[in-house]
């Protein structure tokens, strides 16, 4: 048998029977259902940012970059350099390499175009082959790739693939600078060409559209350098917290006129932007909170205001202060809880359907948008589309999404817990009301 | 002949801003068990307010009330005044205050249940309730469902299901039309009789006040026999 309380609770959250819950009960559950769902396609989304981000800059872009800036702006004997560099920072270093970065000019058929070039260290097997390194981006076409024919070849990101309509096994060719400027003849150029062995995804699209990368030893002919001389030597770390006492360790090897940048210096921007995501949304889930429990509050109320006659039938028929403080909190309590279970699961289930929802909004925009300016804007009669997603605004090719669970239970229990206590306040002044007013009231 | 509800000396004094009104100036009125007393009264004189102080939902400004033996202040005292509610009392208001959420049995039920007596037991003893006083086919419907007269003969089984020592009922014909008060009259001496109930109702109709073995009239905040 059923605590009285509970059942009568539990009658009021479902109404009279034929309807399948009171409207009270809908209304409620409908505010934090929206609340919940809501905040977890918010944090999802900006989770997703943040992880993507973090993924797509720390795991494949260096940490910290060393560069010589005077003279011929090369650094001799870069081995030498990588092994001191290693034995300094002991095991706070993941990888110590030395790297070309360059502006370089692609060139297929006519089509002349800028991109990134970088040439990195790749290890080579028994056969002689280059082998892929750590951390290095998903190779997306083709797949398994392992290794790569110890010839002249490249790996380029696979939205420059569609840019420039490239295959594995195209040849492209590339234009760098070579030597130094001199006023009569400006910078010779030097040019190569490459073949293709696969196209990466870094998830970050100047990367994917632009970047270039090859084997170090492939880029010395090209930039016509010795093989112990490289422009940058870099440095992965196992964990970003090493920053800055990793950049004083170099310090001491290298001093002027060698400059040290880390990656918060090349992403300032960046980096200020995370934080103020961080602080966004905290604000957020802080609003949501007093939200819900606003909302909790007024719908309790309500509902403890559509009651009062029933409250003053219950008490004059004897039903304690105690329980009347019960059947008014269960009643927020468990709406509460039932709203949070499925606004979060409803939350998990758009935010992984928000990028085909949003195409398919963007569709029945666009779909809307031509027919409106095929009849009725004749002097132009098409239709600048929409892009709800567009790919160079944001830095990623798609909508990012990442759920924090222990984020997720930490919003499910705050959101469960608050609508105890906030049920718990306008059922404490259920308890607290005079059946004579009641009685009074209702009879004259 | 044992005396199951004593008042004393019931006063109640409202306090509005500076006015004070004396509603009751002192009422004394003794009870026995089987009795059917009715109180008769002008508008305004203070019946209802009397009988909110015996069942326990309005407090006297001074007087005592005992009920089997028990003083009522013991129960404020103890603060468990619901237990004096649900044990001693029960009720018939003029508007019948039915749960809407709730079907008729279900109404009746409820004094038993907050009583937390077996659910099995409440059903039998509420349809019987029901029968009694005519309404053995109305039992699954909801208050929205049934007649005026129909809900009033369902508070009435309300008030007697739990076998109360004492029944108050305040004005309870006062909704209703003749064909209806009749019959709600004939009900409710009917219920008093077989079950031997001791009831105090508080009316204008004269048919009602009749019934009641021990007739009062209050006037100017005190009782006489009438
Ligand atoms: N809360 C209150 N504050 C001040 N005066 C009140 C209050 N409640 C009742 N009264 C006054 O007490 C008097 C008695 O009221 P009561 O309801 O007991 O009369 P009654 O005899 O039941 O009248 P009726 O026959 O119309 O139901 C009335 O004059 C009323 O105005
Ligand atoms: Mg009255």
């Amino acid at each position: 048998m059923l605590y009285l309380p509970f059942k009568i609770a539990l009658r009021y959250i479902r109404g009279r029977s034929g309807n399948l819950f009171s409207v009270n009960t809908r209304l409620s559950f409908a505010g934090v259902f929206s609340g919940t769902s809501l905040l977890v396609v918010v944090l999802a989304i900006f989770n997703g940012f943040q992880d993507q981000f973090k993924k797509s800059l720390f795991q494949f872009d260096p940490h910290l970059i060393i560069q010589n800036e005077s003279g011929d702006r090369k650094i001799k004997d870069w081995k030498n350099f990588v092994n001191k560099a290693v034995d300094k920072l002991e095991d706070k270093a993941a990888v110590v390499e030395g790297m070309i970065q360059s502006p370089a000019i692609l060139r297929r058929y006519n089509l002349i175009d800028y991109v990134f070039l970088r040439a990195q260290e790749f290890q080579t097997d028994m056969a002689g082959n280059y082998i892929l390194p750590d951390h290095f981006p998903e190779i997306v076409n083709p797949s398994k790739l392992n290794y790569i024919a110890n010839e002249d070849v490249c790996l380029v990101g696979k939205e420059m693939a569609i840019l420039f309509d490239l295959r594995v096994g195209d040849k492209i060719e590339l234009v760098v600078p070579r030597g130094q400027f001199s006023l009569k003849v400006g910078v010779p150029p030097s040019m190569r060409t490459y073949k293709i062995a696969g196209f990466f995804k870094t998830g970050y699209y100047e990367h994917d559209s632009r970047l270039v990368i090859l084997p170090i030893e492939r880029a010395q002919n090209l930039f016509n350098l010795s093989s112990d001389t490289v422009q940058q030597i870099v440095v992965r770390l196992n964990d970003l917290k090493d920053l800055s006492w990793s950049r004083d360790k170099l310090y001491e090897i290298f001093k002027m006129p060698y400059t040290i940048r880390t990656i918060e210096d090349e992403h300032r921007n960046f980096f200020a932007a995370l934080k103020l995501e961080k602080t966004i949304q905290i604000t957020i889930v802080f609003l949501f909170i007093i939200a819900a429990m606003v909302g909790i509050v007024v719908a309790t109320y309500n509902v403890v205001r559509s009651k009062r006659k029933d409250i003053g039938i219950l008490k004059s028929l004897g039903l304690s202060n105690g329980s009347i403080l019960t059947i008014f909190t269960i009643n927020g309590f468990l709406t509460g809880i039932f709203a949070t279970i499925f606004g979060i699961m409803f939350g998990i289930f758009l935010s992984h359907n928000l990028e085909s929802i949003l195409l398919f909004i963007e569709d029945i925009i666009n779909t809307i948008g031509e027919w409106y300016a095929l009849n009725y804007k004749p002097g132009i009669g098409f239709w600048q589309k929409v892009r709800l997603i567009p790919k160079n605004v944001y830095y990623f090719d798609h909508l990012p999404i990442y759920y924090d669970i222990e984020f997720l239970r930490a919003v499910g229990f705050v959101s469960v817990l608050l609508s105890g206590i906030a049920s718990f306040i306008p059922a404490w002044a259920a308890s607290r009301m005079k059946p004579i007013e009641i009685i009074r009231g209702a009879d004259s | 002949m044992s005396i199951v509800f004593e008042a004393k000396d019931i006063v109640k004094t409202y306090k509005n801003d500076e006015l004070e009104v004396d509603v009751l100036k002192g009422i004394n009125l003794n009870i026995t068990k089987g009795d059917f007393v009715s109180i008769r009264g002008s508008s305004g004189v203070g019946k209802s307010t009397f009988l909110n102080i015996l069942g326990a939902l309005d407090k006297a400004t001074s007087g005592t009330v005992k009920i089997d033996g028990v003083l009522l202040d013991n129960y404020y005292k103890n603060d468990s005044i619901h237990l004096y509610r649900r044990e001693k009392i029960g009720f018939v208001f003029q508007s019948h205050y039915l749960m809407p959420d709730f079907t008729v049995l279900e109404n009746v039920m409820m004094p038993l249940l907050i009583l937390k007596e077996n659910k099995k037991i409440a059903e039998e003893k509420a349809k019987e309730a029901l029968k009694d006083v005519g309404l053995e086919n109305r039992i699954a419907h909801f208050p929205s469902q049934i007649s005026g007269g129909e809900s009033q003969r369902a508070a009435a089984a309300r008030a007697i299901v739990h076998t109360p020592p004492i029944i108050l009922a305040d004005e309870p014909t006062g909704n209703l039309d003749n064909k209806n008060s009749e019959r709600f009259i004939e009900i409710f001496s009917k219920l008093q009789e077989q079950r031997n109930l001791t009831i105090l109702v508080v009316t204008h109709d004269l048919n009602l006040a009749d019934m009641a073995n021990k007739k009062y009239k209050m006037d100017d905040g005190l009782l006489y026999d009438f």
